[in-house]
């Protein structure tokens, strides 16, 4: 600037940039021998107006009376003006470089030819000095983002010597960054990775064998105290100066880690169980869809697991044998998405196909707020336990068929007389209507036959009670009035009591609600227990009538209470400790199978049965019976 | 059959009782019907006149009980037993306390109706007994204390002089005590006289 001014003999020179539209400020100066001060004017009515909208401006005297300069800071009293606009890179005009002289210009060519040169330079000159002050800036912010990170630095010099360690690195390892620097980078590893590691960064420089960039990975790290942990490491390698330099960035992962390992174990856990189980497990969500099926049921269903999850349960192949089946685990499904848990009996087919039975339940898994989010089914194989259940009811049943069996030889006298006295009646009426007949008198025939249809019915009334006890029984419980129950039941005793002489009394319980039981069964017990009474009774004195009791009532806890008193001789202790045991007996007839088989009938039924000696001598044998809940009654 | 005889049947099954008593109706037959020994008891007089037709298996009181307590009150109904078992042994019991027959349900309207004529014959017979014993009996009882000692001793077969001895009065007043026995018991002849002894003897006997 000096040079310049001294070589055009120029009062000031001014290298100047456009700031605002219009604007323009020195960033060099030089006025009269000396730098001068950073000045702002305007360009409007300055020749650098012209500058910048025409180029270079050669004005070689009397400036002053060409441009009124009084008002601007610039070239006020000048006589001589050369101004060169400074272009950068794209061309446009930046600012300009401009000398006023005090005289006019002796070579105004060279003047022109020598401010365009300073302006081509200073040009350069401003590019440069941008582009460092850019260099420093990004390198300042580079310097504070690697300072300030939290993520940790490194990096490293071609041989795998670190160059720098930025504080959050400093702070996982344990080291301070002067500790660390020059080392090898393999300080920071644990064995036996510290050893593989050593040259492997200078082999890959010299060779290109291996790799250490790319994508992130997991890597273990050593900290200063000798303590290993997980870090996620992403490394990259730049090229400075033709030098291969590596930087990598690093965080510490334990926690996450850990906390990773530990979903993992969970999730391992519960994988764990839930595969495990024996039973048959399956997660849905509230929809119903299929989101898990352990090991267990998908082997039952002879299914693959990605063959049904995202898969309507219901719609499953396995329940698609019964439409019926699929309402149900449907409405189940539902039901649970709304809070219930649901369980019943299904059945469905194994694997074989074999139909199995299973215990089906599904439930609500809910959120804090009891909200179900997902719902779980869970299927247990009770298909042999039925199978075992039903081989014992069956075998029980015929048990209680053979002693029913027994029981009507034992009876069969008192049968006959019972069918003996209608068939006497009906001979009798036959008789006698033949001969009405013979003596013409028909006016009694219709008394006559209405008698015969009524004892022919009563006959057929025994030959029925006693087929019914006679039938191996289907098994099948039915709703029952248990006083109605018992009526039969006493019918078939008369036959008996008739032979023995006694007399039955029924007191029936009122408003006993029904029972659902296997009726010939329960005939079976009652009976049972009534002929056992009559027989304790044979000894007593018969002179005054002998009566046995049977007597119905309601008892608290929603059971039915069927009492047999007898006036007999009562039960020995002797006798009442093998009372229910099988074949033991003090009856010379009979197998000794009566009680021990009402026993198990009764106790199929849900109910009990028990004696008591009374005071005034004689027996009470009582059983019970479980009443049909209002629920199980509407099921029927 | 006889209009004072009647056929008592004690059974304790109605539609048993209902047809018999049609069936005995048919014959001209009266009855009466009783549900249980106990009922029949309670009506029982020694006068009644027929047969019982008696069911031996009943509540309360069998009919081999009744049997029994008839027996004890001296009663001669004849009873024809009715069961619808073949109850040996109580048969055999029954039997051997005098009943009549056993019969088996159900009956044949001939053996059965054969069984209570036979019965009410029976009956007949033993009342038409009952009464000539009453009659013979009366007749021995109007006889003085002397005629009576003179109606034993020429039953026995002793001479009129015999008599005399013994009694110490004479000859003549023995048969005039003779001709007022034979008038007195309707005999014509010693041998009427003679049976009469019997029959009175016996009669005696058996009380």
């Amino acid at each position: 600037m000096s040079a310049l001014t001294a070589i055009l003999g120029a009062k000031r020179a001014y290298v100047t940039e456009n700031f605002d539209p219009g604007m323009s400020r020195t960033i060099a100066s030089w006025e009269d021998g000396k730098p001068g001060p950073v000045r702002e004017y305007a360009l409007s009515g300055t020749p650098c107006a012209a500058v910048m909208s025409h180029g270079v401006q050669i004005v070689d005297c009397e400036l002053g009376r060409r441009y009124s300069l009084e008002r601007s800071s610039i070239g006020f009293g000048c006589e001589s003006f050369v101004g060169s606009p400074i272009v950068n890179r794209e061309g446009e005009k930046v600012g300009q470089v401009c000398v006023f002289g005090a005289k006019p210009l002796r070579d105004p060519e060279m003047a022109s030819a020598l401010v365009s040169l300073a302006a081509v330079r200073v040009s350069a000159e401003l590019e440069h000095r941008q582009q460092q002050a850019a260099l420093a800036r990004s390198e300042a912010y580079s310097k504070a983002i690697v300072a300030t990170a939290a993520e940790g630095i490194i990096t490293l010099d071609a041989g795998g010597r670190i160059e720098s360690v930025n504080r959050a690195a400093e702070k996982m390892f344990g080291y301070e960054a002067r500790e660390l620097i020059g080392r090898d980078i393999n300080v920071l590893m644990p064995e036996p990775y510290r050893g593989k590691h050593t040259g492997y960064i200078k082999r890959y420089v010299d060779t290109g064998e291996g790799t250490i960039c790319g994508a992130g990975r997991e890597v273990p790290a050593q900290r200063k105290d000798g303590t290993q942990f997980p870090i996620y490491l992403a490394a990259s390698e730049v090229v400075v100066d033709g030098e291969r330099c590596f930087a990598g960035i690093m965080r510490d992962i334990s926690e996450q880690k850990m906390a990773e390992e530990s979903r993992e174990a969970v999730e391992r856990r519960f994988r764990a169980v839930f595969e495990q189980r024996h039973q048959l497990s399956g997660i849905l969500s509230v929809e119903g869809e299929v989101l898990e099926a352990n090991r267990k049921s998908r082997e039952f269903g002879g299914v693959e697991g990605e063959s049904v999850t995202g898969r309507r349960y219901w719609e499953l192949p396995w329940w698609s044998h019964s439409f019926e089946m699929q309402r149900r685990v449907r409405e189940a499904i539902q039901s649970a998405a709304e809070g219930e848990t649901v369980r019943f009996e299904a059945t469905r087919p194994r694997a074989d196909g074999q139909m199995a039975t299973l215990d089906f339940s599904v439930r609500p898994i809910m959120d804090s707020d009891g909200k179900p989010v997902f719902l779980v089914t869970e299927s247990h194989d009770i298909t042999e336990h039925r199978l075992a259940e039903e081989e014992a009811r069956q075998h029980r049943a015929r048990v209680a068929h053979v002693s029913r069996l027994s029981t009507l030889g034992e009876m069969a006298a008192g049968i006959a007389h019972e069918i003996n006295q209608p068939l006497t009646a009906i001979s009798l009426f036959a008789q006698a209507g033949r001969r009405l007949v013979e003596a013409g008198r028909f006016e009694r025939m219709d008394e006559v036959c209405h008698k015969l249809n009524e004892h022919a019915l009563r006959a057929s009334e025994v030959v029925e009670r006693m087929q019914k006890m006679a039938r191996q029984g289907e098994n099948i419980k039915e709703i029952v009035d248990c006083n109605e129950l018992m009526e039969s039941t006493v019918k078939l005793a008369e036959s008996e009591a008739r032979i023995y002489d006694i007399q039955i009394e029924f007191d029936r319980g009122r408003g006993l609600p029904p029972v659902s039981v296997d009726g010939v069964q329960i005939q079976q017990v009652a009976l049972n227990l009534l002929r056992n009474g009559m027989e304790a009774m044979m000894e007593e004195d018969s002179r005054n009538g002998r009566s046995i009791l049977i007597r119905t009532r309601l008892r608290p806890g929603n059971e039915i209470e069927v009492s047999v008193t007898d006036n007999g001789c009562g039960v020995s202790q002797e006798c009442a400790d093998k009372l229910f045991t099988p074949f033991s007996t003090t009856k010379t007839s009979g197998m000794g199978m009566g009680l021990s088989i009402s026993q198990a009938i009764v106790r199929a039924h849900g109910g009990s049965i028990d004696f008591r000696n009374n005071d005034g001598g004689g027996t009470t044998f009582w059983f019970t019976l479980p009443i049909v809940e209002g629920e199980a009654l509407y099921e029927r | 059959m006889n209009d004072s005889q009647t056929v008592y049947i004690v059974d304790d099954d109605e539609g048993v009782r209902d047809g018999l008593s049609l069936l005995l109706s048919t014959v001209g037959q009266s009855c009466e019907l009783y549900e249980c020994a106990h009922d029949f008891l309670d009506s029982y007089e020694n006068d009644k006149r027929g047969c019982i037709v008696l069911d031996i298996r009943m509540p309360k009181m069998t009919g081999l009980d009744l049997q029994a307590r008839l027996i004890e009150m001296g009663s001669s109904l004849p009873i024809i037993f009715i069961t619808g078992h073949g109850d040996i042994p109580m048969a055999v019991e029954a039997m051997r306390r005098g009943a009549l027959d056993f019969i088996r349900k159900p009956f044949r309207e001939h053996d059965l109706l054969e069984r209570i004529n036979e019965a009410l014959n029976l009956d007949e017979d033993a009342h038409r007994k009952a009464l000539k014993r009453q009659e013979l009996a009366d007749k021995v009882s109007s006889l003085s204390e002397r005629e009576r000692e003179v109606f034993d001793k020429v039953a026995d077969g002793q001479m009129n002089k015999v008599i005399a001895a013994d009694l110490g009065i004479s000859e003549r007043t023995v048969e005039v005590h003779r001709g007022q026995v034979m008038k007195k018991l309707g005999a014509r002849t010693l041998a009427q006289l003679v049976r009469t002894k019997i029959e009175t003897q016996l009669i005696e006997e058996a009380v």
